[in-house]
């Protein structure tokens, strides 16, 4: 059956013949993290938008993030994976500068997650989309020595 | 805007059936007109069905036209699909609603159906993950039980929630839908066996969370005039309300134990129906996950914010408590079949509030609620009552 789920693809066509956020993924495969700025609101966004969901405007810039944040919350899952993804699953809200960040961490030992530590960005590979292009998400792993960051708990909404 | 009313209701069993996704939609719509002695298909002007994932699990689209010819209905007024993926029966009810308020409509089916096991159970979960954003979420593999996983983890931190707590919404559902023949789990559950489940999404445990369900579910809704000629026993629809606050897990309040979405839904079908919330003599909420219970006695004001561990513990939410909540079982007893589950609480609604739901019989019913969500931040709620 592993063919037929091959047939399913889960992951987003990342180059520029099918999308306008193909910049975001050609970064991440350097290792940076970019997110797009309304010049107008003055507003960062997260995920990256091709309409700034404030103001409309469709005229957005592409500015680079800290490649490290702290979990602001996070999970593991065990049972219940879907195909195609390894066990466990954790999933972590990271925050940068104010910016929430869905994300899963990799390379990483469950016991060691906590909430308030510091993660930084380690994209993984996903495969090839049909133009050949190799595809990757932005997953992060614990920062090396456990740093902690500082008040980790609270944030405002970006 | 006119009254409007539910005046028939039928189910098809819930569970791992060995039965396709035609088949079970015929059954709770036969079944929905088996409570309507007097009402044949050619009288229904207008067929809503809600259902999520058929492409995948049935490769089947164009589902209203499908499920109004299987029942020997020709739509004269409306035929849509809504798809809002687990809220997808009640906003089908709405939109019924909607068009025979304003008097498009007379008398309307909704039908929630979904078919969800498969042969290959993979696939079944990777299905689940078109639910939630796949450029940002599924990429990583994201299904539910994570994302509610994350609203636990929050709530057992800010307000000392305990697994103990979360462990007894779960005994309460499955002892409700073990007398609840139409139930996919009828056998209840000990709280030992509970908090000894395997691991799914720390810190929710197998039986804190809904099962993958098939299953079918049917209401007729009518103009109150038109009711009133089908039944001396119409269950009146006196209040709705909607909100959504957002789609991905980035974008939410990041307090994800305060759903103020679920809060502004139930204000405004408060405000509707004139009531509050200690009027509501019963409540079919969705427990897709033990912790979205608790923040749901919370939300919609039965018990104030933080205590809604507590408030399950104490038997509050039970039989002799203040509300009975989820007297089918749940999501998590009766399980949760997407499309299916908002057409359910209405059948409950219906049963519970016409004197006709047997073992599971709220005493002295007037006011029933049902609340539906497709995310933490995504809610709508119902209140249907005797008059």
């Amino acid at each position: 059956m592993s063919e037929y789920f091959r047939a399913i693809d889960p992951f987003p066509l990342q180059g520029s013949q099918n999308t306008r956020l193909a910049p975001f993924y050609e970064a991440l495969r350097s290792q940076k993290l970019l997110t797009t700025f309304c010049p107008q609101c003055a507003l960062r966004h997260w995920p990256p938008r091709v309409v700034c969901p404030d103001c409309l405007s469709d005229r957005l810039d592409w500015i680079e993030l800290p490649d490290q944040g702290t979990i602001h919350a996070y999970t593991i899952q065990d049972t219940g994976v879907p195909p195609g993804f390894p066990r466990p699953l954790i999933f972590a809200v990271v925050c940068i500068e104010g910016l929430r960040i869905f994300t899963r961490l990799v390379e990483t030992e469950p016991g060691q997650v906590e909430r308030g530590r510091t993660v930084r960005l380690f994209p993984s590979a996903v495969g090839q989309d049909p133009e050949g292009i190799e595809r990757y998400v932005p997953t992060f792993t614990l920062a090396r020595g456990g740093a902690r960051g500082t008040s980790p708990v609270k944030i405002v909404p970006a | 805007m006119r009254r409007v009313a539910l005046v028939g209701a039928g189910l098809s069993r819930f569970g791992v059936r060995a039965a396709g996704f035609r088949e079970l939609l015929a059954e709770a719509g036969r079944a929905c007109f088996a409570s309507v002695p007097h009402l044949i298909p050619r009288d229904i002007e207008g067929m809503v069905v809600g259902a999520v994932l058929p492409e995948r699990a049935a490769f089947q689209s164009h589902i209203a036209p499908l499920a109004a010819e299987t029942l020997g209905i020709q739509p004269s007024k409306l035929s849509a699909r809504t798809e809002h993926m687990c809220a997808s029966g009640t906003a089908g009810i709405r939109y019924a609603y909607a068009f025979i308020a304003a008097g498009l409509a007379d008398i309307v089916m909704v039908l929630g159906v979904e078919k969800l096991n498969l042969p290959n159970m993979g696939e079944a979960v990777l299905n689940m993950g078109t639910g939630v954003d796949r450029d940002w979420e599924a990429c990583f593999g994201l299904t539910a039980p994570p994302s509610f996983a994350l609203a636990a983890q929050l709530h057992m931190a800010e307000y000392d929630t305990t697994e103990e707590q979360l462990a007894h919404v779960a005994v309460k559902n499955h002892t409700h839908s073990s007398k609840n023949p139409y139930a996919h789990f009828q056998n209840g559950v000990t709280l030992d066996a509970v908090v000894c489940s395997r691991m799914i999404a720390s810190p929710l445990r197998l039986f804190m969370c809904s099962p993958i369900t098939d299953g079918a579910a049917a209401v007729i809704l009518a103009s109150e005039e038109r009711a009133k000629e089908i039944t001396d026993k119409p269950v009146f629809i006196r209040g709705t309300g909607q909100a959504v606050h957002g789609f991905s897990v980035s974008s939410l309040d990041p307090d994800y134990a305060s759903w103020p979405a679920m809060k502004q839904a139930a204000g405004d079908a408060y405000a509707m129906a004139g009531i509050a919330a200690n009027d509501v003599d019963f409540a079919e909420v969705h427990d897709c996950f033990a912790i979205a219970e608790i923040i749901a006695y919370e939300e919609l004001g039965f018990c104030p914010k933080g205590e809604g561990g507590p408030f399950v513990m104490e038997g509050r939410s039970d039989y002799d408590g203040d509300v009975v909540v989820n007297p089918r079982g749940g999501l998590m007893g009766c399980g949760h079949p997407l499309g299916a589950t908002g057409v359910a609480q209405a059948v409950e609604a219906f049963w519970q509030l016409r004197g006709e739901a047997g073992e599971r019989q709220v005493p002295q019913a007037h006011i029933g609620l049902t609340h539906n969500n497709s995310g933490m931040g995504e809610h709508v709620v119902m209140i249907y009552g005797r008059e």
